[in-house]
């Protein structure tokens, strides 16, 4: 009669609604882009004034730019899994190689590379600028839990934010 | 006592100049990032408040591991350069070769 209870949501979905709900991402801005031919997981951050590190506006912070490629990192290992299971940021590095300047939003290119059952390790490029210039490389790894018992039940949070 | 009052008001230039380098980072202000203790022999003590919004993983909870990159590295800029925002601006590369993180306990 009615539809069932069940709510089948893909893992781009899921990693969308948690890329927008997360408050850390949604005070800052970022959005998730769709997922492309590569796999790669594809973040950009609008520029705004309150993200600068200097006074004059005209670059990132370079802990906005961790933000970002620690949340695209979270998200690309989230699509590895093809499942959502509570992760945390056990180590990241981050190589500036320039200054990420506030003419065009900052782009973030992320990548798992390799998963295992305690440790996903996943990369990330930072691309800024109107010529998308390389200007930070992230390498992070990730602890997935190992108990599914107290797994964040993601059906139900997809389905309290959904509308 | 001389010496003494010179020392107190050095320390107070530099608890000052902290807090105006930190307060020209627009970042560290949207942080809400502020100087909570300065002593004399030079260590500064940064206070991060919490705020709902600063929250980066909702599962476990805990905060965002950019903000505390960010409180970390506001806290060694404003400390290290102790430059009024003019010259600040004048920096070519006002960012590190690298941010090491290692967390060590969810925060």
């Amino acid at each position: 009669m009615t539809s069932p209870k069940k709510i089948a949501i893909s893992i781009e979905e899921v990693a969308r609604l948690f890329s927008q709900h997360m408050p850390h991402g949604l005070d800052t801005g970022m959005c998730l882009d769709d997922i492309d031919a590569d796999g790669k997981t594809r973040m950009h951050l609008p520029a705004q004034d309150f993200l600068a590190g200097d006074p004059a506006g005209q670059f990132f912070f370079p802990g906005v730019m961790f933000s970002l490629a620690d949340s695209a990192c979270g998200l690309a290992v989230f699509r590895s899994l093809g499942r959502f299971a509570p992760i945390a940021t056990l180590d990241m590095r981050v190589d500036h190689l320039a200054p990420a300047t506030m003419d065009a939003d900052l782009i973030a290119v992320a990548e798992c590379y390799r998963l295992t059952t305690p440790i996903a390790f996943a990369r990330c490029e930072l691309l800024s600028g109107p010529q998308r210039r390389l200007v930070a490389i992230a390498m992070g790894t990730f602890v997935l839990s190992s108990s599914s018992s107290d797994a964040f039940d993601i059906n139900k949070f997809a389905k309290d934010h959904q509308s | 006592m001389n010496k003494n009052s010179v020392h107190d008001g050095a320390a107070l230039l530099n608890g000052d100049r902290v807090s105006s380098t930190l307060a020209a980072i627009p970042y560290a202000r949207h942080l809400g990032v502020r100087v909570a203790e300065f002593s004399e022999a030079g260590a500064v003590v940064f206070h991060l408040p919490f705020e709902e919004r600063l929250v980066g993983n909702v599962t476990l909870p805990a905060l965002h591991g950019g903000v505390i990159a960010a409180f970390m590295l506001g806290g060694f800029k404003s400390e290290v350069q102790h430059l009024p925002p003019s010259k600040v601006r004048r920096c070519k590369a006002p960012h590190p070769s690298a941010i090491n993180s290692f967390s060590l306990k969810t925060a």
